[in-house]
């Protein structure tokens, strides 16, 4: 029994905890942060398996873990607002050449943020430029140039 | 309308909004840092056992029993708790201890050993040697095995007592 409400409490304490830590894209994870990830696996896992170190006890802890995930994701694809509410939607913060500073300020992104992001996917100079910017689901920024 | 409320309103192109959810989630991971700063300092505090609010001691009436022990475990830790008995010098002493701390904990180790031990329904009886002093002093380890609030009753044979309690985190 316990090795499911351990799997359980885990996971959501994990999904909140991450919730908070905000959006970051894998794609910009710096080795800091990446070695990080490394020991919040460590320090998870005691609390995971606790002193039974049986297979047992991995394939039901691995299990639990995976039926939660399926469950959640097959909730989202029937409800959009729970499915943002554990993804966040994507969210426009340029919008024809403007800064929309007070959502840039919430997301806690800054215009060199964005910027950056026009200028390794498009080569673009200025923000007049930028038609659309939008930070996706995944935390990446996206542009989209004016024509 | 001014430029806040304006830049607040749902977009439907190039993808469709929704703000007022995605502002909430701001919100929650603003505060959420707050908690998360304010679990920390706790911890430092001693909430989640070993600080100043979790370690404590606890005297009987006339003080010839005193019990230093941690408020708060944490399922699996091992914690110590520290008897100090007095009696008549020289003599042995009787350390009973309710059966409560039997069912939260597990004692992994007991120093100096009793001269005799014996459990029953009320829990665990120790018989310490008292030095010229009349004092006594037993260490305990305890590993905590349960999870909730265990009220512990020490005493001694001559009647004085503590009753401590200890709340065990999963």
């Amino acid at each position: 029994m316990d090795a499911v409400l351990r799997a359980v409490a885990i996971y959501l304490a994990l999904l909140v905890l991450f919730r908070i830590s905000g959006r970051r894209p894998l794609a910009e994870l710096t080795s800091f942060d990446f070695v990080l990830l490394m020991i919040i696996g460590e320090a998870t896992q005691q609390g995971l398996l606790g002193d039974d170190f049986s297979v047992t006890n991995a394939v039901l802890v691995i299990a639990t873990l995976i039926a939660i995930d399926v469950g959640f994701s097959l909730i989202k694809r029937r409800s959009r607002n729970f499915a943002q509410l554990i993804d966040g939607g994507p969210t426009i913060v340029v919008e024809n050449g403007q800064f929309l500073r007070q959502r840039m300020y919430e997301a806690r992104i800054e215009e060199d943020d964005i910027m950056q992001a026009a200028r390794l996917a498009q080569g673009v100079e200025t923000v007049d430029q930028i038609k659309y910017a939008i930070i996706e689901r995944n935390g990446q920024i996206s542009i989209i140039n004016k024509a | 309308m001014d430029v806040n409320e304006r830049e607040m309103r749902d977009r439907q192109h190039p993808v469709e909004e929704n703000i007022v959810l995605q502002r909430k989630l701001w919100r929650f991971e603003r505060v959420g840092w707050f908690v998360l700063v304010a679990v920390v300092i706790l911890t430092l505090c001693g909430l989640f056992s070993r600080g100043p609010i979790s370690s404590t001691q606890t005297t009987s009436a006339n003080g010839n029993l005193q019990v230093e022990y941690e408020r708060f475990h944490r399922n699996g830790s091992v914690n110590s708790m520290v008897i100090h008995a007095r009696g008549k010098p020289n003599q042995p002493l009787l350390l009973d201890l309710s059966a409560a701390v039997l069912r939260g904990f597990s004692v992994e180790s007991i120093q100096p050993q009793p001269i005799a031990s014996s459990s029953s329904q009320l829990g665990i009886s120790f018989t310490l040697q008292t030095d010229g002093h009349g004092e006594s002093v037993l260490y305990l380890a305890l590993r905590s095995d349960g999870v909730g609030l265990f009220k512990t009753r020490i005493q001694t044979g001559a009647g004085e007592q503590v009753s401590i309690s200890q709340f065990i985190y999963p």
